[in-house]
């Protein structure tokens, strides 16, 4: 027998939603998920970049968050601990991508890359193709970063998370997360200035590094 | 570094703004159809602490599962995101884009300006008639039993567990179906179960009947890294399947030779369609080693797991102890782990690649993927072994430094 799958939305606050997972209340994940979801795939954008797997991705937060729930006391953690869930995601899946580099088959499931064009008017303007090629360039200036290093340093620049929320993310000591996020900063500002898409993209006379 | 970093996040917010299927709205809504189809059986409600009841209730229960034998399955249930309560067989999108959540977690996005008819909801799917314009279709597929049928002026598309959008101009008697991803077959004027996959577009016009099947192959990211996307994906023209009235008597039977051919040329989809007409199963039984491993990596890059999977075990029951069985036990848990998010079997598949071929070239690779999706499932006490013994073999492995870690 198939149950319904509630789409109207929990109103309650955190607390209430939070009970509700925990009692495994009927409509009680969805509402989690309609609450929490665009905030996941936010990070990660963020993090992973334009990619075409990132539907893969959120599910398999959600999923992960299935089993993990139970172990949030607080409702402000809620969120925090869904992020720390994501990062996990996204960082197994970036080392899983390098191990597969390893096999001979010749690419993998990463697919594409979510940027080709879709034929939308709105997509095909010379700025809009300039952009694209920009966001693909700097995604493979991000996949040359050590992951871990990569982690820290997108949620610091890109997700503008202060420096503590940067390694309870990540699960490091806030030195641990400074260092990385500087070696990330060194390389990528080394990489990218090698780019000349990116350079033209962001403007002559200005730096990566300003 | 601001400079460049709030570019670059204005940047990736209006990709993510982006019609089509990289947008947050086709993602959250996927993802959101899988989500609930995993939630099934999960999301019920806690023990109830009134055990006194619990007899009665048995009684009851028992009661109800007899009702369940006897009386027919309850049909899925509907409605219309954003407006709780309204639900009903005909749904019209005015201004924008409607979705229609069944409870098995379907989802159908109904485009704007466009109308659709539910014309029968059972318990394992139902009939969608198009009246006009354009619906994105996520089938979750449930079981064996699922049945979805879309129907659109004298066209029937049927489906299985997969996602496409449909189009229907009732004026020009116009239909395209382009699939995202998995399997549909449709009937109508000129096709008869013509089969449209995953990146597969198919135009058809009813009067005079005429149809037209393409394969939309994106450029590869390489070829793309080195210059501007400027220029449309590559289009390339398939076959149409003819339905039995136009089928020429003596049309020769396809020739499962091309597989090899396409699969060489990096067609992946194209192969796969060869194999599957020469009979995919035959030729992993007929075929020596190393093109049955090969016929396994041309399904897995044309995204088709089972049939990789099925290649690969064959290799396995046919040539055990060989390289090719240690290369098919890599490829296996590789699969489970990236496709299948099966770390459990991926971890035995490793194992077993390590076991069978201890020196080869391939076992520091595979001990170092044992260990990482031991890692993965949270299997500390056995991932430690391992990096023990990753450290003992290979000191100069590539994983060494992840292992020494573990071990401290």
């Amino acid at each position: 027998m198939t149950k319904p799958s509630p789409s109207v939305s929990f109103v309650g606050s955190d607390e209430r939603l939070l009970e509700a997972l925990q009692a495994r209340r009927p409509g009680a994940w969805l509402a989690f998920y309609d609450r929490f979801a665009p905030y996941v795939l936010s990070v990660l954008r963020r993090v992973m970049g334009p990619d075409g797997e990132l539907e893969d991705l959120v599910q398999e937060v959600f999923s992960r968050a299935l089993e993990g729930v139970a172990r949030v006391r607080e409702a402000d953690k809620l969120k925090p601990w869904l992020r720390s869930l994501t990062i996990f995601t996204a960082r197994s899946t970036l080392k899983r991508r390098r191990w597969r580099r390893w096999l001979p088959l010749g690419g993998g499931d990463e697919g594409d890359d979510g940027l080709e064009n879709s034929g939308h008017p709105a997509l095909t303007t010379s700025d809009a193709v300039q952009e694209r090629l920009v966001l693909r360039r700097v995604k493979v200036v991000l996949d040359r970063l050590p992951v871990d290093e990569r982690l820290c340093f997108t949620l610091r620049h890109f997700e503008g998370l202060e420096l503590t929320e940067v390694a309870e993310a990540v699960g490091v000591s806030l030195s641990t997360a400074k260092r990385r996020i500087w070696a990330a900063e060194k390389t990528f500002n080394e990489l990218a200035a090698r780019e000349p898409e990116i350079r033209a993209w962001l403007g002559e006379g200005r730096s990566f590094e300003s | 570094m601001k400079d460049f970093s709030e570019k670059y996040t204005k940047a990736l917010e209006k990709q993510a703004a982006e019609p089509g299927k990289h947008g947050d709205k086709a993602i959250l809504a996927g993802a959101r159809a899988r989500f609930a189809e995993k939630l099934h059986g999960v999301d019920s409600p806690a023990p109830s602490k009134w055990r006194f009841v619990m007899p009665v209730l048995s009684a009851a229960a028992a009661a109800a599962l007899v009702a369940f034998l006897v009386w027919p399955e309850t049909p899925l249930s509907m409605t219309v995101r954003g407006q709780p309560g309204l639900s009903g067989e005909f749904i019209q999108a005015k201004a924008g884009d409607e979705a229609i959540d069944f409870s098995d977690g379907t989802e159908v996005l109904l485009r704007s300006e466009s109308e659709v008819r539910v014309t029968r909801v059972t318990a394992h799917g139902a009939d969608v008639l198009l009246e006009k314009g354009a619906a994105h279709v996520a089938v979750v597929h449930r079981d064996k039993q699922t049945r979805w049928n879309f129907h659109a002026g004298p066209y029937r598309v049927a489906v299985v567990g997969t996602k496409f959008e449909l189009r229907w101009n009732p004026e020009t008697g116009g239909l395209e179906v382009e699939m995202d991803e998995g399997i549909v077959e449709v009937d109508g004027p000129g096709l008869s179960k013509q089969r449209v996959t995953t990146r597969q577009k198919l135009e058809a016009f009813s009067n005079p009947p005429r149809a037209s099947l393409y394969l939309e192959t994106p450029p590869a990211l390489a070829a793309a890294d080195a210059q501007p996307q400027t220029e449309p994906p590559s289009v390339r023209v398939l076959p149409i399947k003819k339905s039995p009235a136009e089928k020429a008597p003596e049309k020769p039977k396809a020739q499962g030779a091309t597989w090899r051919y396409l699969a060489d040329q990096g067609d992946a989809i194209g192969a796969m369609r060869a194999a599957d007409e020469a009979g995919f199963s035959w030729l992993t039984r007929s075929l020596p080693k190393s093109d049955v491993l090969l016929l396994g990596d041309t399904a897995r890059k044309a995204r088709q797991p089972a049939y990789a999977r099925e290649a690969w075990l064959r290799v396995r029951e046919r040539f055990p102890g060989s390289d090719a069985a240690t290369a098919a036990a890599m490829r296996l848990g590789d699969l489970a782990a990236a496709v299948e998010h099966n770390d459990a079997s991926a971890a035995k598949w490793f194992a077993l690649a390590v076991k069978e071929a201890p020196n080869a070239d391939t076992a520091p690779v595979a001990m170092g993927r044992w260990l990482e999706v031991l890692v993965h499932d949270g299997k500390t006490a056995e991932a430690k072994k391992v990096a023990a013994d990753y450290v003992k073999r290979f000191p100069n492995g590539e994983k060494v430094a992840e292992a020494r870690e573990l071990l401290r």
